[in-house]
């Protein structure tokens, strides 16, 4: 294995676990919101939020690129008030995965926030629990399973996340090249070895993501 | 505690009541559906109501023209619910100890080792809840409320979920917690021998609205807050003492007081001396003028008519046995036995139509 390959295996994992931790409390909060909102009122943020899962990730990844250039509305402002530049680097691949990555977060968070019941908070709140401790108190640790099921959720999604980063970040080997980048390349220059390698490491780190998941979901059921 | 023209409006129900509540225990008595438990949401602030006005020991909770409103967990008032509510991935210890944390120190009237003595849950601190009986996973809840020092405690119905036996044990528990720590209490049933036995005060709802307040004996036998719960018969509580047991027979004497003894199913449990509350339901019993001989029925007892009141269909009488009893019978009955006020007649009923409480066994006095 080459150096750029094992570059390009950190930045994955780097990449993955940054958009996780950006995305948990956005996903935490929405899921919740999500759950314990009446239909009518839930319906435009659950539509914003399972956009990018639906529709091809290149739209989300164009509109990031759109956004964020330096002609972009928010990049030019980012360029000319702290003069960093994010496209085609590796922040912009943060952004890009925790877009992507953030829908399947929060169905996973909201299915475990549903299954707290309300009742039991509202006990809280006449034993003297404000809104904020009773979710830190109860709703937390009843619903931690499924906050962290999908935040590993979130984290394999990051790793594989493809479309909308070859847009935001391109391609850069050693620079803005993650695994499923470099498998890319590799295919593309005919390097089957390194591909096959790629392939190996890739398989591996889903495999060892989802054992974990499995178990937490097997305990959860045991329990 | 002070009530006024509180208005809460759901989809299924209209609520809109005004009342004083005094302190102490007071019942909420109506039949389901009628709005009690709403009504107690809307005590709590865990529903916000319409309009109205809500008054705890002077402080204003809820006022919707001066835009006052107390969040639940600022109100201290503590609240035993129907589904006891504990907390799941909690220990018993730390169920109790969730709400006593919250409370500022100099805020604290009633230790924690207090409740826990009272309730007799020390040896189940260490247990999870899924581990409990329904009757020791209420007296938790209710230990877990009163851990917050509250101002008045709202039980919704605390022993429905309870079989007979275990609800003497409750009530008897509630009876102790107000001797002890007098907190006042408001306490919903749509059982009217619960309330008799429990409450100082009574407020009978129906369809949202009181329709009566006062001692629970005015208000349970007025004919109108009957009618509200017709479909049940009234069970009376007697409160008795063991005097022996006959095994063979199967059965144990008791004494109401010193003239008057009943006959019981055998209760191996008690012992001579032990008090026991015997449930006597107002439609087992067979009111006779005289003195009957030839009766297979064991229970034969002399009793004074002390009220009569008739309703539609039925009539209720009031006897005192050495305790008093409610009646219920047909209103052809009483006519035809032309049942007058101070007469004395005999109550029949057998020993099998009574039913020995459980729960009550550390009580030894």
């Amino acid at each position: 294995m080459d150096s750029l390959e094992i570059q390009a295996i950190l930045l994955s994992i780097q990449v993955a676990l940054c958009s996780t931790g950006l995305v948990l409390p956005v996903a935490v909060g929405s899921a919740l919101w999500l759950s314990r909102a009446r239909d009518s009122r839930r319906l435009p943020l659950d539509i914003l939020i399972t956009l990018p899962l639906v529709l091809p990730p290149v739209v989300p990844g164009y509109m990031l690129l759109i956004l964020f250039s330096k002609n972009g509305f928010i990049g030019s402002a980012l360029y000319d008030f702290a003069g960093v530049e994010i496209i085609f680097t590796w922040g912009a691949m943060v952004m890009a995965s925790a877009i992507i990555s953030l829908p399947l977060m929060v169905r996973t968070m909201e299915v475990a926030f549903q299954g707290v019941d309300s009742r039991l908070e509202l006990a809280s709140r006449s034993l003297g629990a404000t809104r904020w401790k009773t979710f830190l108190y109860i709703t937390i640790p009843m619903a931690y399973k499924g906050i962290i099921a999908g935040a590993l959720v979130g984290f394999t999604r990051g790793l594989a996340e493809f479309g909308a980063t070859i847009i935001v970040a391109g391609n850069i080997p050693g620079k803005t090249q993650t695994i499923p980048l470099a498998l890319f390349a590799a295919i593309e220059t005919g390097q089957e070895v390194v591909a096959l390698r790629l392939i190996l490491v890739s398989i591996s780190l889903a495999v060892v993501v989802l054992v974990a998941y499995s178990l937490l979901i097997r305990q959860k059921r045991g329990r | 505690m002070r009530i006024d023209s509180l208005k809460i409006q759901l989809a299924n129900i209209d609520i809109d009541i005004t009342a004083d509540i005094p302190s102490g225990i007071t019942g909420l008595f109506g039949a389901s559906g009628s709005g009690k438990t709403t009504t107690l949401n809307g005590i709590a602030g865990l529903l916000r109501p319409h309009r109205g006005h809500i008054e705890l020991d002077d402080t204003v909770i809820y006022d919707d023209d001066k835009g006052i409103w107390i969040e639940p967990e600022n109100r201290r008032i503590g609240y035993v619910f129907q589904d006891d509510r504990l907390f799941p991935h909690m220990s018993v210890m730390k169920n109790i100890l969730y709400g006593a944390k919250f409370v500022p120190k100099e805020r604290v009237l009633i230790g924690v080792d207090d409740i826990i003595d009272v309730l007799d849950l020390g040896h189940l601190v260490n247990r999870m809840p899924s581990s409990l009986s329904g009757g020791e996973r209420q007296r938790v809840s209710l230990a877990r409320a009163l851990a917050i020092s509250p101002d008045l405690l709202l039980l919704d119905e605390p022993t429905a979920s309870l079989d007979i036996g275990m609800r003497g044990a409750v009530l008897n528990y509630l009876r102790k917690v107000w001797e002890e720590f007098h907190i006042s209490m408001i306490f919903v049933s749509h059982l009217i021998a619960e309330v008799m036995v429990l409450a100082d005060s009574c407020i009978a709802m129906s369809d949202g609205k009181v329709v009566a307040q006062g001692p629970p004996r005015e208000v349970l036998y007025d004919a109108h807050v009957f009618s509200i719960a017709r479909k049940e018969s009234i069970d009376n509580w007697i409160e008795t003492r063991v005097i022996k047991h006959d095994s063979e027979a199967g059965l144990m004497e008791v004494s109401i007081d010193s003239k008057h003894t009943l006959f019981v199913p055998n209760f191996d449990r008690r012992k001579p001396g032990d008090k026991v509350w015997v449930l006597l339901s107002s439609a087992d019993i067979i009111v006779s003028l005289s003195k009957q001989t030839g009766i297979s029925a064991r229970n034969n007892i002399k009793a004074i008519v002390k009220e009569i009141h008739m309703m539609e269909d039925s009539a209720l009488i009031y006897a005192d046995m050495g305790a008093t009893v409610v009646v219920q019978l047909s209103r052809m009955a009483t006519q035809e036995l032309n049942i007058q006020l101070g007469q004395e007649v005999y109550l029949i009923f057998k020993s099998s139509s009574l039913i020995a409480l459980d729960g009550l066994l550390n009580e030894k006095d």
